[in-house]
């Protein structure tokens, strides 16, 4: 521990020193590194059981099971999916994000909200409402279409905020150089959405490779449907595992992929001084059909889902509203969601201090490894965690304990995100400022850094939270028994093809779920502003 | 080929501000116009009315025989043939600075690579640069490649809006003059935008004066300077010493005593405005005829100095200090008694300014 030699400054005469343990305001102590790399071990324990596994089940056997048919099966239905689901994503998300941020459509700023309400139905119940509207919808085609309308919100947030910062003159210059709109569009805008598109495509992959409820419903298989299916046949065999390994290498593939695309281009603004608005482009003629667009597009994704939803609740009547099942589900997913959020952002608290403090080639490994992580389907994670748990901590499987280490494995990097752009709204030198003020370094940390960053890291562990409200696939494979959420409830009536009895646990989802999608629109709005 | 800009009575109005307010302007063929107004004045927004970023509630805008703006008619930005190189040059970032100067360039123009870059080349940058990207070269160099890739199309017209704000001064002064010598070779008619009056001076054959959405005043840019038509205008246009006076023989009788006007002979109360140029300081009482003043205070700012004067003697009359830019190797100190003196003639203010 370092020491300071202070003047104390009372003595008569010869002046007279005290020594005390101190802490510069701002640094980065050993515990805070030590933290950071604790976690970061902990959060490679799925990727360290993949590697395990493999080694333990020989050379032959990893052959056997994963170069035959059935994975190749897989692997092409995996691939079809984010091969037709992505561009079109892609293409509805620039559209809509076009018209409702740069084109002067009546309502623009109701429908940008509209179009992200999906984020607050979870996947399993778009489907859900899908296959209970039309019965005989089912593989690719339907995959496609659900995960589409779901999963258009996490491109089109990136896009749509990318599209509000640019730099105007950026787009007048190119017009005063002799370019038409469209071909403005194609030069100038299109090229400086590539990291918005690539990180909202990300997240839409992962998703495509991550979710199970959505593609059970429509009877299309993928890697995350056949794991559980295994799980659930022959509990945690080498088949799951090494389907898993599998999978986990999709995510990694897609994670390089999308760095391979977003290369070292640099897309912020040259020159100095702020930013204008652009002037909304008048739609003029095009006004009907946008409009028609926005309906259309707000009807399928949203409309679609609620009427479904309260189709079922009216059929179902008041006997769906069982108190006695409903109210511990409520109390389970909220109690899940809370102490989930909070040990997920206590987890990410070193390493985003770390980023933003001491920020080097270690913290940047540090980091990463906890994005890849984080890449991985709760299918993954839990697989892990049950393996682990059966050999090596057996009094810990299926406790509470386990679902919550899911819960951090799976959604530590979100929190990272958030408390690292929190933590950058209190540079290191307003703490030192206030030091030089007189407070002590933890006086300092406290009354400046942490009241500068709660707000963001609240907004962070909402977002967590909101994550942890709608997750099934780890939460169905590691709940104690007896323990339901919101979402295994709804998956138990829905699987027996109850969709009246499902359809309140699908509402009040949606009901939390609302409040936490609009914080996070209105924080993406907040940070784009030009 | 350049051509003549007009604008006839453009106004513009943005919720309860009104941005432009019956502009009136004419810029002959080849000539250089300068726009100076405060921050707000509406110079900004009658730029990107030309340049058919924005359209005008009223008025005509007209360059040489095209219509571009009328109230039932509007040609869009890109079929103008206007140049425009903004505050920040606004290159595109994705693009290398060569696929910057061709962006308007068709691809199968003949000779478009070794056009490029005899374009790089005339504003006085290296060939190597072409392959660089915009964030690996300076600011001045990026205002550069912005007048080149704006040049490239041969405009009928190129508006500045404030280019060279942001480069420091030794950079502003010499891109400035390049971008001057440039534009005169190639003939081409250039409005530019600035709240730096210095700049519009030396860089324009007119300047044109903008407050609250209107031409306060246009004409030759001594002509301005010297014979404002307000005291905003003098202001505006450099340090001024605006007094109150009453004219009597063709004399201002003021404050500092009895100054010779240029045209005024009517006897009538007065505004007069001196230029600093115009005011001889000489240490003691003996030298000037005019009054005589105490240092109050000096402002040393390397080679200027602002200095404060308090009237003494018959002159005191309890007034403002007089405050006046000096040569800052002037050795003039704090209580030191000075006389003033005017050289020339006094301008002054028409009636009912």
């Amino acid at each position: 521990m370092t020491a300071s030699v202070q003047e104390t400054g009372h003595g008569a005469g010869q002046p007279r020193f005290a020594v005390f343990p101190s802490r510069r305001p701002g640094s980065v102590g050993p515990g805070m590194s030590g933290a950071a790399l604790l976690v970061t071990l902990g959060a490679c324990l799925p990727i360290g059981f993949i590697v395990w596994v493999a080694i333990q089940s020989g050379w032959p056997l990893v052959w056997a099971l994963v170069f035959r048919p059935r994975v190749g099966e897989l692997l092409v239905n995996t691939l079809l999916l984010v091969a037709f689901t992505l561009p079109l994503c892609i293409l509805f998300s620039v559209g809509l994000a076009w018209i409702t941020e740069r084109s002067n459509l009546p309502g623009a700023r109701i429908w940008s909200w509209l179009v992200v309400a999906p984020l607050a139905i979870p996947a399993f119940v778009h489907s859900y409402a899908w296959v209970s509207f039309i019965p005989s919808l089912n593989g690719l085609f339907a995959a496609v279409l659900v995960s589409t309308l779901a999963y258009v919100p996490f491109l089109y947030l990136p896009v749509a905020a990318t599209l509000r910062r640019l730099d105007p003159s950026l787009e007048e210059a190119a017009a005063s150089l002799g370019h038409a709109p469209l071909a403005v569009f194609i030069k100038v805008v299109v090229p400086q959405l590539r990291l918005a598109i690539c990180g909202g495509g990300l997240l839409v992959a992962l998703h495509l490779l991550a979710e199970f409820g959505l593609y059970v419903m429509v009877r299309f298989d993928t890697f995350t449907t056949a794991i559980v299916a295994q799980f659930q046949s022959a509990y945690n065999g080498p088949a799951a595992n090494m389907l898993a390994g599998v999978l986990a290498l999709c995510c990694f593939t897609f994670l390089g992929l999308e760095i391979l695309l977003r290369g070292r281009e640099r897309y912020a603004r040259v020159g100095s001084g702020v930013a204008r608005s652009l002037p909304a482009a008048p739609l003029r003629v095009w006004t009907a059909p946008a409009l028609a667009f926005c309906a259309g597009w707000v009807a399928l994704a949203v409309g679609v889902p609620i009427v479904t939803l309260f189709g079922w609740l009216l059929h179902g009547g008041t006997s769906v509203w069982n108190a006695g099942e409903i109210a511990p589900a409520v109390f389970e997913t909220l109690l899940f969601a809370g102490v989930g959020a909070v040990l997920a952002t206590l987890s990410a608290l070193p390493i985003a201090w770390l980023s933003i403090r001491a920020p080097g080639p270690v913290q940047r490994v540090i980091e990463g490894l906890n994005y890849a992580v984080g890449s991985l389907p709760g299918v993954v994670v839990a697989l892990s965690l049950v393996t682990i748990t059966v050999r090596i901590a057996m009094p810990l499987y299926q406790t509470v304990v386990t679902v919550l280490l899911a819960y951090v494995l799976l959604f530590l990097p979100r929190a990272i995100v958030s408390l690292r752009a929190s933590l950058a709204q209190a540079p290191v030198e307003l703490e030192q400022a206030a030091a030089s003020l007189g407070r002590s370094p933890l006086n300092a940390l406290w009354t400046v850094t942490v009241r500068l960053a709660a707000p963001g890291a609240a907004a962070g562990m909402a977002l967590v939270a909101l994550g942890i409200v709608n997750e099934l696939t780890a939460t169905q494979m590691l709940a104690p028994n007896g323990a339901r959420t919101l979402a295994t409830a709804f998956w138990a009536h829905s699987s027996e093809l109850d969709y009246a009895a499902a359809a309140p646990y699908a509402l009040l989802m949606i009901i939390l779920s609302l409040p936490l999608t609009g914080l996070l629109h209105a924080q993406t709005r907040r940070r784009a502003a030009p | 080929m350049s051509g003549i800009l007009q604008l006839n009575m453009v106004s513009k109005r943005y919720g309860r501000v009104q941005a432009l307010d019956a502009i009136n302007l004419r810029v002959e063929a080849g000539s250089r116009l300068a726009i100076v107004g405060p921050s707000g004045s509406g110079k900004t927004t009658l730029l990107r009315m030309v340049a058919g970023f924005d359209t005008p509630d009223s008025g005509t805008v007209q360059l040489g025989e095209t219509c571009l703006a009328t109230p039932v008619s509007f040609v869009p930005a890109h079929l103008r043939d206007i140049g425009i190189v903004s505050q920040d040059g606004a290159l595109f970032p994705h693009l290398s600075i060569a696929q910057n100067i061709g962006f308007g360039l068709p691809k199968d123009t003949p000779g478009r690579d070794k056009e490029i870059a005899q374009l790089l080349e005339m504003v006085g940058l290296e060939q190597h640069m072409l392959a660089r990207k915009p964030d690996e070269i300076s600011g001045g160099q990026q205002q550069r490649v912005a007048l080149a890739r704006a040049l490239a199309r041969r405009p009928r017209l190129m508006l500045l809006d404030e280019p060279f704000s942001a480069l420091d001064t030794g950079l502003r002064a010499s891109t400035r003059r390049a971008v001057a010598d440039l534009l005169s070779a190639r003939g081409i008619t250039t409005v530019l935008v600035t709240h730096d009056q210095g700049e519009a001076l030396s860089f324009a054959d007119q300047v044109a004066v903008m407050r609250d959405g209107r031409i306060l005043q246009a004409g030759d840019p001594r002509d301005l300077y010297l014979r404002p038509d307000s005291p905003f205008v003098a202001a505006f246009l450099g340090d001024a010493l605006i007094l109150e006076a009453t004219i009597r023989d063709g004399q201002a009788q003021t404050r500092l005593g009895s100054i010779a006007t240029a045209t005024a002979t009517v006897p009538r109360p007065a505004t007069i405005v001196l230029r600093p140029e115009q005011i001889v300081l000489q240490p003691g009482r003996e030298g000037g005829e005019g009054c005589v003043a105490r240092i109050a205070a000096v402002e040393f700012g390397g080679a200027g100095s602002l200095v404060t004067l308090e009237l003494v003697g018959p002159f005191a009359d309890g007034g403002p200090a007089v405050v006046l830019h000096r040569n800052g190797l002037a050795d003039l100190r704090v209580g030191d008694i000075v006389s003033l003196s005017v050289v020339g003639a006094a301008h002054v203010f028409p009636a009912g300014d």
